[in-house]
């Protein structure tokens, strides 16, 4: 387990690999929620502590008890039902300790148990082979680059707001156009690693 | 509605209340499987067999399924179907199984999917919630062959379709002469320009529809307005013509 | 209970999990097996593909690195391995690579990928998986410019199953060793024998009654089996007594650290004394370049008894090396020196060569600070700074007590290479020798030296050739207007000189008053990309423009082979513009102009020498074609089907790529000329021979149809990539329309204005 390749798993998964350019996951909340800097920054986080527990849980279960116990093929059933209980895990935690912060989020905390970028991250990291070390650390960057994403497209957007957008592509689409063009911007941390 | 209206509403429910398009719900396999017109066939015939068999099996059990669970409930429903549709399609059709990859598994995450069920199947019948299913995949399938046509066809300049249970090409048209194909339309960004203007398109039609109706109403008002004046004027005649005669 | 009791709720879970995980256990049990039987036959598929036919079992393996996802036996055959990699795209690639049993690649199939096309994809096309086919399980697999990544992790994957395949065959080579395994005894060859195969070649050099010396050729194994060059050697006879006085291999053109094992001093001094009918022992293990050795001793041998000197032949001036102002000798380790200091008694040198390293892996090459006794042009020291050859095996050449050897010397062969450290014994016999030539002031400037120029040993011809006569330039006038004369030009860099590839090729434009370069368009690059193609940029090109002798620009540094094609290239027009009477350059176009016509060397003073065209093969059938002013080196035959006067038809062969390059046929057409106007009527190709899907693009009749109405061949533009069979094509257009203007009288030759 070597420092490099810690290190191609965060730059790969935060850059190369940004899941909502390259694998167009976690584009609904994407949509939705990318219109302010404040709650796109509020989601990102709430999203990364989501994916990293419920990861590293189904991680667990995969390999503790779905594998051993050959029932590989419960793995989607077992995994959805994971992080819906860990997300309503969460709400009711904010719920009682920061209640600004379960109000700000509003809707969109309960949303997050059908964010693909979530069940994808926790098949993924099954499907990769990766061990428990590995995992945590995918975990934890793949949302990260999510949240970049949201970050950088929720500036552009306010910016958008003011522009002399064409009637038609007022809202989604034009925002479309810009992921379209970040694709290809993205594209240039291919060789990074 | 006659033949011919019954028709034009079909049309343009699919392309109005697009979930795609027009919602913005399902996104995320939207854009990864549009690549060819086999892989959006193959996704959409998956997504309207959950879709329908889910709202089935909603609605019956909705009645005796308590309100703090039914996420759960709807959730182990959604992914079992989703398991077996998996598993029904890496055993008979491999080569689409593998293309989908783990999109097929996301099915479970797609909002179209989970969202029906909430907003439509649990208050519904049995027979009305298998159609809304079905329509709902319709034009799910609908936008998705949109996309993977437009995006087949200058991607690749060669729109082909395949048996997927047996791979054996059904036809493969040369539309575009080798070399003059854009590649981009292959790639995420592609998917992203071509979603883009097919969905500012539908906002458009969509913004045609909705002024076409406001400019009806606004008519509709102004004659309603005018006969009212009109009458008015006439009762105002009318009396005048009254007082005359009387005096 | 009541619906919202929990125990309701938690039995209504159960039940609904329950359910579910039965039916999906129901359908695994279903599915599972068929899936299963899916995945293998998507691999057999490939495994069949690889060795068809063959029986395959699944192997257990270790595999550190990750990358092997399966190894399957295949009794018989070999072992493929199913390897997955992330090149470029995230998704990454997987293939299957097979050794077989000898070690040989067995077969690279791509299973699936997503890499770039035009980039990646590119790992996966037939020119690439052609060289790994290529490959043993001890060669380095090679990257492919362009495709950095995606041929990196291909490497990975393939250095993977070379592990664990040579781990279990029980090999570990050693890149040094000699690695014929078979032949374990020295063979014992005999001036008796046949060596026919070799074409040995004999030049008599000089011969004063006393000592004769002889500039030989013989082919060894590259040429006997990859159809590379022959080896070289100088033989000094002792006239009187019949015998072999010295052998001095002067061209080493087969394996290194395999056949130079023949080419040792020891070896060679087992000839000297010996004469025509002894019998010497070869080397083991490098028969064939002993062979070649003796082949080359006995027909020098035999060129004594004969008597006399061949005819034609010149004398030689042409002695090899000396007097072309190029390095003397292993041109192959591109010594790079730099005067420190020289104060007329002392000299002191940087010097930079490639050892094994630098020659095989593309790595760093060795350095080392000699200083030099000026006066009489001996080694005073020998200092080796940086190593970068294989440590525990190359650096006893760089050790204290091997480069003391060379203290006093005035000639690095005097002293023998370290036994089983060759290159590095080269690499360091090649930092004083170029340091010596230096001294004697025949290396110019401080760039890597030039390549040998042993080849221009060839024809005289090539002695009026000013420089770079080892790349086998050839210039032909495109169009000359007396102010500005353009120039298509070939000349060899390192894929022609080291494995026998094609030239590349330039247009030059010269400003005939001045005689300095006006432009420089590589047209062909035949050499490395990412390493020769340096040299091919407009910004190093561009250095030409105004110069009248391309020395003036320096190499560019790691692309000293195709630096120097391209600067014989320019060297070669340049020298037209020279030798060509600036008064008498007809206007352009279609009078052939016979000035450049000749494909061979620049300049020629005397007719043709066949040698130098630029076909590997002796283009030296008695050329009666003397219809032909260009193409030349096609050889067309021509006959004449019908001439009324109106419209003539001849049915022609002309050799395209698989004549000149494969010895195949040549390629065969119909073409109709209009008589009045010499201009082509029709075409019609009735005979292609050279490659499918390459070279046809040039017997295409959209192609063809371009012809129509032209009355010189070079008026259209070849096919790119299909030069020769477009040149094939273009040279029966012209023979039919040079024809057609004088049947009767041979066109006019190159002894026009020369």
């Amino acid at each position: 387990m070597s420092l490099s390749s810690i290190l191609t798993l965060i730059i790969g998964g935060i850059l190369i690999n940004n899941v909502v350019l390259t694998k167009f996951l976690g584009m609904c909340p994407f949509m939705g929620v990318s219109t302010k800097l404040s709650s796109a920054i509020g989601m990102g986080l709430a999203v990364t502590f989501v994916i990293f527990g419920s990861s590293v849980l189904s991680w667990l279960l995969y390999y503790y008890v779905l594998d051993p116990l050959n029932i590989e093929y419960m793995e989607l059933i077992t995994f959805i039902l994971l992080i819906a209980a860990f997300v309503q895990f969460v709400e009711m935690f904010v719920k009682k300790n920061s209640p600004a912060l379960y109000k700000s989020l509003g809707i969109f905390l309960p949303l997050i148990t059908t964010n693909c970028v979530v069940l994808f991250v926790a098949q993924d990291n099954i499907t990769q082979g990766y061990n428990l070390i590995e995992t945590i650390v995918n975990s934890i960057a793949v949302p990260l680059g999510f949240m970049l994403m949201l970050v950088i497209f929720a500036t552009i957007r306010e910016r958008l707001n003011g522009a002399d957008v064409p009637e038609a592509f007022k809202g989604n689409p034009i925002a479309f156009i810009v992921a379209a063009i970040m694709a290809v911007a993205f594209t240039a941390f291919a060789g990074l690693v | 509605m006659s033949v011919k209206e019954e028709k034009k509403s079909f049309f343009s429910e699919m392309l109005l209340n697009n979930p795609v398009f027009g919602l913005y719900l399902g996104i995320c396999s939207t854009l990864a499987i549009s690549t060819s017109l086999n892989n959006a066939l193959g996704m959409g015939v998956s997504v309207i067999f959950v879709l329908v068999l889910s709202n089935i099996l909603v609605s019956l059990i909705a009645r005796i399924t308590p309100d703090e669970i039914h996420i759960p409930v709807y959730i182990v429903i959604i992914a079992t179907l989703v398991t077996l549709v998996g598993m029904l399609l890496q055993a008979y059709t491999p080569e689409l199984y593998s293309t989908l990859g783990a999109y097929v598994d996301l099915i479970v995450v797609n909002c179209i999917i989970l969202g029906r069920a909430e907003a439509f199947a649990c208050k519904n019948g049995v027979g009305a919630s298998a159609k809304d299913g079905l329509m709902m995949g319709l034009s799910y399938t609908f936008s998705l062959m949109a996309i993977s046509l437009i995006r087949q066809i200058l991607g690749t300049g060669i729109l082909s379709m395949s048996n997927p249970f047996t791979n054996a090409e059904i036809f493969a048209l040369r539309l575009i002469p080798s070399g003059f194909e854009i590649p981009i339309f292959k790639s995420q960004t592609g998917a992203f320009l071509t979603f883009a203007i097919l969905a500012a398109a539908v906002a458009a039609y969509k913004k045609s529809i909705d002024d076409k109706a406001a400019q009806a109403e606004k008519e509709a008002k102004a004659a309603a307005a005018k006969a009212k004046a009109e009458a008015a004027k006439a009762a105002k005649a009318a009396g005048a013509a009254a007082k005359e005669a009387k005096a | 209970m009541s619906k919202d009791s929990t125990a309701y709720k938690a039995v209504l879970l159960a039940i609904l999990c329950a359910v579910c995980g039965l039916l999906l256990s129901g359908i695994n049990a279903l599915t599972a097996p068929i899936i299963a039987k899916n995945q293998l036959a998507t691999v057999m598929a490939s495994l069949e593909q690889i060795y068809p036919g063959g029986e395959f079992t699944e192997a257990e393996f270790d595999d550190p690195s990750g990358l092997i996802q399966g190894v399957y036996k295949s009794p018989g055959n070999g072992t493929i391995y199913k390897i997955h990699n992330v090149g470029y795209n995230s998704n990454g690639f997987t293939f299957m690579v097979a050794f077989n049993e000898d070690g040989s690649v067995g077969g690279f199939l791509p299973i699936e990928h997503n890499e770039t096309d035009g980039f990646g994809a590119r790992c996966f096309q037939d020119d690439y998986t052609a060289t790994i086919n290529g490959l043993t399980s001890s060669d380095p697999v090679p990257l492919l410019s362009g495709a950095t990544l995606t041929s990196t992790a291909i490497q990975q994957g393939i250095d993977a199953a070379k592990a664990l395949f040579n781990a279990d065959a029980g090999i570990s080579y050693d890149p040094n060793a000699v690695a014929e395994p078979s032949a374990p005894e020295a063979p014992k060859i005999s001036f008796s024998d046949d060596f026919a195969n070799t074409e040995p070649e004999a030049e008599e050099v000089s011969n004063d009654g006393t000592t004769a010396v002889y500039s030989t050729k013989a082919g060894g194994f590259s040429f006997l089996n990859e159809k590379g060059n022959k080896n070289e050697a100088e033989i000094t006879l002792d006239v009187p007594s019949g015998t072999v006085k010295s052998v001095k291999i002067t061209k080493f053109s087969d394996t290194p650290g395999i056949g130079d094992s023949a080419t040792a001093d020891s070896a060679l001094k087992a000839y000297e004394g010996l004469k025509a009918g002894d019998s010497v022992d070869g080397v083991s293990g490098a028969t064939f370049t002993s062979k070649s050795i003796a082949a080359m001793v006995k027909s020098a041998l035999d060129k004594l008894a004969g008597g006399g000197t061949s005819a034609a032949e010149k004398p030689a001036e042409e002695k090899p090396a000396e007097e072309t102002a190029a390095v003397t000798k292993y041109p192959e380790t591109e010594p790079e020196v730099e005067e420190v200091s020289n104060d007329g008694t002392t000299a002191v040198y940087r010097v930079k060569t490639g050892g094994f390293s630098f020659l095989n892996e593309n790595g760093d090459k060795n350095e080392a600070e000699i200083t030099i006794d000026v006066p009489s042009g001996t080694v005073k020291s020998i200092t080796v700074d940086t190593f970068s050859d294989t440590a525990g095996i190359g650096d006893k050449a760089t050790a204290e007590d091997y480069l003391k050897k060379f203290i006093g010397v005035s000639d690095p062969e005097a002293v023998d290479s370290v036994s089983g450290a060759t290159f590095t014994s080269n690499s360091v016999k090649s930092m004083i020798q170029s340091v010596l030539d230096k001294l004697k002031g025949l290396n110019a400037g401080t760039s890597a030296a030039e390549p040998e120029a042993a080849e221009t040993t060839a024809p005289v011809e090539t002695a009026s050739v000013s420089k770079y006569a080892e790349t086998k330039p050839e210039a032909e006038t495109v169009s000359n207007d007396g102010s500005t004369a353009k120039f298509r030009t070939k000349s060899g860099g390192f894929s022609f000189l080291n494995e026998n590839g094609d030239k590349n090729e330039a247009e030059v434009e010269v400003d005939v008053p001045t005689g300095k370069v006006k432009s420089v368009k590589v047209t062909k690059f035949s050499d490395t990309p990412g390493i020769g193609d340096k040299a091919t940029d407009d910004s190093w090109l561009s250095k030409f423009v105004g110069v009248s002798d391309p020395d003036e620009v320096d190499n560019v540094s790691g692309a000293t082979f195709t630096s120097n094609s391209i600067k014989g290239m320019i060297q070669s027009a340049l020298d037209q513009v020279k030798s060509s009477d600036p008064a008498a350059a007809a206007p352009a176009a279609s009078a052939p102009d016979q000035t450049a016509a000749v494909p061979e060397t620049t300049a020629p003073e005397e007719t043709k020498a066949p040698e130098a065209s630029a076909a590997p093969e002796t283009t030296d059938k008695g050329d009666s074609q003397q219809t032909v002013s260009r193409f030349k080196e096609t050889e067309p035959e021509l006959e004449e089907v019908s001439n009324d006067g109106k419209t003539a038809v001849y049915r022609i062969k002309s050799g395209g790529f698989s004549f000149l390059n494969e010895k195949g046929e040549k390629n065969e057409g119909e073409i109709e000329i209009d008589v009045p106007t010499r201009t082509v009527k029709s075409i019609k190709i009735t005979r292609f021979s050279d490659t499918a899907g390459i070279g046809d693009k040039a017997t295409a009749d959209d192609f063809l149809s371009k012809f129509a109405g032209k009355k010189d061949a070079d008026d259209v533009d070849g096919v790119s990539g299909a030069t020769f069979t477009s040149n094939s094509v273009k040279a029966m257009i012209q023979s039919s329309i040079d024809k057609t203007e004088a049947p009767a009288a041979a066109l006019p030759n190159t002894e026009a204005g020369k």
